[in-house]
């Protein structure tokens, strides 16, 4: 019977399928595609048995006295069928099961359940948000009978908010625990519990106070009924109102799949996909609640022209032609050198695949870059080459599975918050142990998950690399490499003691950290913004790359490397070429040879000289280097390391080209702002952080005046005499999956539901590169308090500050210190502070928080009206001064 | 042939002193059956509160789409409807409806009925879109219910 | 005691010396911290008389668990005050045996007299009235517990009897 040894059969109403031992009856019902009904029961959860809706009646084959299976008469084996039904979704099938879902006794026993489930059920469907897509309702129907024994008065609860997001109507619920559950085992965030007891069981919070957790929603997801409904959607609209499509959430870098409701041309809801993306269910508070901009009423809707005065509303005709005969007067006067674009992380690859081709191969100038938040020059080639050099990915489904994760200088729940969900889970069931290296305690570092925690000395993070790949070379070369590998300069002259020096951590914690991340077999390293906006970037994510190879997370066929890039396609950026010095691909743009295949099919030789980084680009613009800048979907002002000087750029450039979706003040300051298609307008391809390939595709109509970015760049490529034909994305994609090494071969087609992750041919890795320089060390810490930041769940760049919910749950923008740092500067929590540097100073209301070191202060990014880039981008960190200049605004009267 | 001219004439003498079949529309009014099926109404509870909960049944059942309805929560303090949510948008496209009755039919709160109007001439497209105030019964016909 | 003051909900809590040397206690019994959860929130409650909401929050914090976790667990067992109660609390059990030689009778005599009804204090502090179940007393129905003694085998006149002996 057991075919090849790993699979067992088992039969369901007399079909016989093969799968994995230890597989649930429920599951290998839906392999036999018998329908087997849940509640309780969810896929990423343990089973629980809570509902009783899946009982199905089991047997095993009976067995005679010589051990051998009984024949009835036809031959077939006699069953001994268990004398009870069985819960199916707690039962595991053994070889030769069979299983009986639509038995008279079966079927009865499910009519059962569901006269219980439905004694204190009000069905109230009408009123009922959940009503149209929920299982109890569906299940009632199919399986429950159309009467109750049951007349006696049902037991009542009050409905009550659970904060801002969650509605609960407690007599609608089943107790299947699946909200508790997940929040507990998946979000970590335990805001959830079950009181009382019996008849009386009710979910809510800790004495019924308002949620105190990440808002995510994924209580609401996963609830089958509708005693957890999302305020934000409350009795909007039907299910069967909604077009419902599925793509990819704008946010960060995960990529997870969300599932737009659309009524009219209006998105009312965002919500996971059960069976689709890298994410299935979960969405975090930004994904589910932060589409809300799309339908903003301050959208742009015509492009704008500043002729001399001020800005006025234009055809887009008339825009294309101004911003094609400027930039051609500026190319003409000032040498194509002189125009630079900027930005193009949020658009779609083939988007941002025209972006570059329209600078280099149609203006011809070298200066290209997304990363318009870096502070120092890094190579296009730099993150790809820490990250194992384009070999096969780790997937962020590999991550619940790891033994070991190291997690470098981010605070996940704002940067991936899907990244730390699954960091929760593999922690929570499968004993993964997290090592999370921050200056502050963020939440993976929170002693209930049972991890450690490495508090460097702010700035650090390169002493830190260096002594933790230095710990792991003592442990044995785990890559077998040869010691003059090239990696290994990065580390040249680093020991423990020295890392332990500079971090402040001890060598013997450093030494750990190695040694797990050695041992483990299954690992991974994760880092994001804190390295790839690093002052010393450059050597740090060298150094990543050793530690890689040190600790065996990186070897010749794999890498269990992931970093996290600021925006929904930070990624598709790198691969484009929207960095000075590499084409798309990877390609060096000095390489003469290498760039053979695109100057071949853009018909024009690329020979255009150094091409300058972004905070390059920002300083000759600054000095008036640049005459003509286009920046695309990034408002600079917020994302440029120094404010004062974006503004100074943007005011003596003689064009500024912004596509835009609102107009944000890097807008305001432009000569043309193109109005641009939001990412459910529009369709094409976005990478993220795994380096997956995901379709997204059209959920709205296009709006009035406004188009998407290729059509936008096309019409100035033609008007500059370019001769461009696509007509739509996938004829860009086309031309993508041409040329550019990696994406050859790739077609739409193929990126449904869920497309591949990209990697080179396992012999084409990137070329070998000189051997790097050594990680410097840090200058020792200066005057004041280091100025720490990072992402925080709830706001993300200027979309998020365009809805009404993420602005209301990130409350009012506050800096965050020590309790007793606030002591010695005598700052209460609430009074207001002034953080003061070199080149500026911010004021804001004070909050205190032991999870942020002594001798920092920690102001989130994109906080609404904090301008952290006033302040300078010296040091790293920068050092601030802070200063109490007001007291607690009281409330009230 | 006299004797058939007298025949002929007769049944014409029979049929004048008959009682027509024909009413003088519009002088004269028709009494509908009673399961005729005209313009709808909403009907109010007997507290004057409006019966229809903006479930969107009628919507969905209705076969030529002819319903739109957008529900909205209600103030506590000044409840439209019992129950939390109530319809704030209820339109009927008379273009479109084909009188099937399938809304009535739907509706699990006896709020929608297909009563005897049947004057729908206008001369203005727009104005067969009925709003929810030209469907919604007065407050005088508070817990009236056709009767089925 | 069970018997405590009436309490106002207060905004934080601490654990009295002698309290902290029998969480201390507790603790040392069990070799997970989650395991000691009843018997601290059993020493919570003879602290203040009641478990407020404050003194959940100080048990989470003791045993290093989710707040909404303790709560769930001081809800489900009914002998956790999670209200305050009067000086005296009046339980009744309504199981079987005692139902069947009258509680109900005796406990609506109680309401009565009282004028309080089931998780009700009356507005002198002195008595809280409360429906419970099996007290393992079947022998000598009806019976009630007051704070922590039994009085068994009871009717009207013994109850009227017993309340006025009570402060």
């Amino acid at each position: 019977m057991n075919a090849n040894g790993t699979k067992v059969r088992v039969t369901i109403d007399g079909r016989t399928v093969e799968v994995a031992p230890g597989t649930l009856v429920t599951d290998a019902a839906r392999a036999a595609e018998v329908h087997v009904p849940i509640f309780c029961s969810h896929a990423k959860l343990p089973p629980l048995g809570a509902c009783r809706i899946c009982v199905v009646e089991v047997g095993m084959p009976k067995l005679g006295p010589d051990r051998k299976p009984v024949l009835a008469a036809d031959g077939a084996p006699e069953i001994a069928w268990m004398p009870k039904v069985q819960t199916g979704c707690t039962t595991p099938v053994l070889d030769g099961m069979h299983v009986r879902t639509a038995t008279p006794v079966a079927v009865k026993a499910r009519q059962g359940v569901m006269e219980f489930l439905l004694v204190n059920h009000p069905l109230d469907c009408p009123v009922c948000d959940e009503g149209g897509e929920c299982q109890l309702q569906d299940l009632a129907f199919a399986f429950g009978a159309d009467f109750t024994r049951m007349d006696e008065a049902k037991r009542t609860f009050e409905s009550e908010d659970l904060g801002p997001v969650v509605k609960k109507e407690a007599n609608r619920c089943i107790i299947c625990m699946r909200c508790v559950r997940y929040c507990d085992e998946i979000m970590g965030d335990d805001a959830l519990t079950a009181h009382q007891r019996g008849v009386w069981t009710e979910i809510s919070s800790f004495d019924r106070q308002p949620l105190d957790c990440e808002q995510c929603g994924n209580c609401v997801e996963v609830c089958p009924v509708g005693a957890l409904t999302a305020l934000p959607y409350r009795f909007k609209a039907r299910p069967w109102d909604l077009r419902q499509h599925v793509t990819i959430c704008p946010y960060c870098s995960n990529g997870c799949s969300v599932r737009l409701g659309v009524r009219g041309n209006e998105v009312l809801r965002a919500r996971g996909t059960e069976h689709r993306g890298v994410n299935q269910e979960y969405l975090c508070v930004r994904g589910r609640f932060g589409y809300e901009f799309v339908n903003s009423a301050e959208r742009l809707t015509a492009p704008l022209l500043r002729m001399g005065g001020a800005q006025s509303p234009a055809s887009f005709d008339e825009a294309v032609t101004y911003a094609a005969a400027r930039l051609r007067e500026i190319v003409a006067v000032h040498g194509a050198g002189s125009v630079a674009f900027l930005g193009g992380e949020k658009l779609n690859v083939e988007e941002q695949y025209l972006f570059q081709k329209l600078a280099r191969a149609v203006i011809g100038t070298p200066h290209v870059d997304a990363r318009t938040r870096s502070t120092a020059r890094v190579p296009g080639d730099a993150i790809l080459r820490a990250t194992g050099g384009g070999r096969p990915a780790m997937s962020l489904d590999d991550l619940v599975d790891a033994q070991e994760v190291l997690v470098l200088g981010d605070d996940l729940q704002g940067e991936a918050p899907f990244a730390q969900a699954q960091l929760i889970r593999g922690q929570h069931q499968r004993g993964l142990h997290l090592t999370v290296a921050n200056q502050r305690r963020v939440k993976l570092a929170r002693t209930k998950f049972g991890g450690d925690w490495l508090a460097y000395r702010p700035g650090s993070e390169p002493a830190l690399v260096a002594a933790l790949a230095r710990a792991a070379l003592e442990l044995g070369d785990a890559a077998g490499a040869a010691p003059a590998a090239p990696w290994r300069a990065a580390i040249e002259g680093w020991t423990v003691e020295k890392g332990a020096a500079a971090t402040g951590i001890p060598a013997d914690a450093i030494r750990a950290a190695a040694k797990r991340l050695h041992a483990a077999s299954r690992k991974a390293i994760l880092f994001g913004r804190a390295v790839a906006e690093h002052p010393q970037a450059a050597s740090l994510l060298e150094a990543i790359e050793a530690l890689g190879w040190a600790s065996g997370a990186i070897t010749e066929s794999r890498a269990a490397l992931m970093s996290f890039g600021p925006q929904s396609d930070s990624q598709g950026a790198l691969d484009m070429g929207l960095t000075p010095d590499c084409l798309p691909g990877y390609v060096p743009a000095a390489d003469a040879a290498a760039r053979g295949r695109y100057e071949q099919a853009w018909g024009r030789t690329l020979d255009l000289g150094a091409g300058l980084s972004a905070p390059e680009i920002l300083a000759a613009a600054a000095a008036g280097g640049i005459k003509a800048l286009w920046i695309v979907a990034d408002d600079w002002l917020a994302s440029a390391p120094d404010r004062a000087m974006a503004a100074k750029a943007l005011a003596s450039a003689e064009l500024v080209v912004v596509n835009e979706l609102f107009l944000t003040p890097t807008a305001r300051a432009a000569h043309v702002v193109f109005p641009a298609s939001a990412f459910a307008e529009k369709e094409g391809v976005v990478v993220n952080c795994e380096r997956r390939l995901q379709r997204t595709v059209r959920a709205l109509a296009w709006r009035k005046g406004v188009k998407p970015d290729w059509e936008i760049l096309q019409a100035v490529a033609q008007a500059l005499g370019a001769a461009w034909s696509y007509r739509g994305a996938e004829d860009v994609f086309r031309e993508i999956a041409k040329l550019v090494p990696g994406y050859q071969g790739r077609s739409w087609a193929t990126l449904l539901p869920l497309g591949p992750q990209w990697s080179f041919a396992a012999n084409a890795v990137l070329p070998e590169r000189r051997a790097a320089a050594a990680v410097a060390e840090l200058a020792r810490a200066g005057e004041g308090l280091a100025l720490l930041s990072g992402a925080t769940l709830f706001l993300q760049g200027g979309l998020s500050h365009r809805g009404t919910l993420l602005p209301k749950l990130a409350k009012a923008p506050r800096a965050f210190l020590h309790p007793a740092e606030a002591a010695r500067i005598g700052v209460g929590d609430g009074d207001r502070v002034s953080l003061a540097a070199p080149g500026g100073a911010i004021e804001l209301d004070a909050a205190l928080d032991p999870s942020v070191p002594e001798g920092s202060v920690f102001v989130p990014q994109a906080q609404a009206g904090v301008e952290l880039n006033r302040l300078g981008a010296a040091g790293a960190p920068p050092r601030v001064t802070a200063r109490r200049v007001g007291a607690r605004e009281t409330v009230g009267a | 042939m006299f004797k058939e001219m007298v025949q002929g004439l007769g049944v014409t003498f029979e049929n004048l002193f008959k009682k027509p079949f024909t009413v003088q529309y519009p002088e004269e009014q028709l009494t509908m059956f009673p399961r005729f099926r005209g313009l709808h109404i909403l009907t109010r509870h007997e507290d004057g509160l409006e019966r229809c909960v903006g479930c969107e049944l009628c919507a969905v059942a209705c076969p030529a789409d002819a319903i739109f309805v957008e529900a909205a929560e209600n103030e506590p303090d000044a409840p439209q409807s019992h129950g939390e949510r109530y319809a704030k948008r209820y339109e009927i496209n008379m273009l479109r409806c084909i009188f099937c009755g399938m809304c009535e039919e739907a509706c699990p709160e006896d709020a929608i009925y297909l009563e005897k109007k049947f004057e729908l001439a206008d001369y203005d497209r727009d104005a067969f879109i009925y709003t929810k105030d030209e469907l919604l019964v007065g407050p005088e016909q508070s817990g009236y219910l056709p009767a089925r | 005691m069970i018997a405590g003051e009436v309490l106002e909900a207060p905004a934080t809590l601490a654990w009295s010396a002698a309290r902290r040397a029998e969480v201390d206690e507790a603790l040392a019994r069990y070799p997970i911290r989650r395991s000691a959860v009843l018997p601290v929130l059993w020493i919570a409650q003879r602290e203040w008389g009641w478990i407020p909401p404050a003194a959940l929050r100080l048990v989470a914090v003791t045993l290093d668990l989710p707040e909404p976790e303790v709560f769930g667990i001081a809800t489900f067992y009914t002998m956790f005050n999670l209200k305050p109660v009067g000086r005296h609390h009046l339980q009744v059990c309504m199981t079987l045996s005692c139902s069947l030689m009258g509680s109900d009778r005796l406990f609506r005599h109680l309401e009565r007299t009282l004028g309080i009804g089931h998780g009700e204090t009356t507005a002198d502090g002195r008595f809280t009235l409360r429906r419970v179940e099996c007290l393992a007393a079947c022998g000598g129905g009806p019976c009630m517990q007051v704070n922590f003694d039994y009085h068994e085998n009871l009717d009207e006149a013994k109850v009227d009897a017993l309340l006025a002996g009570l402060a």
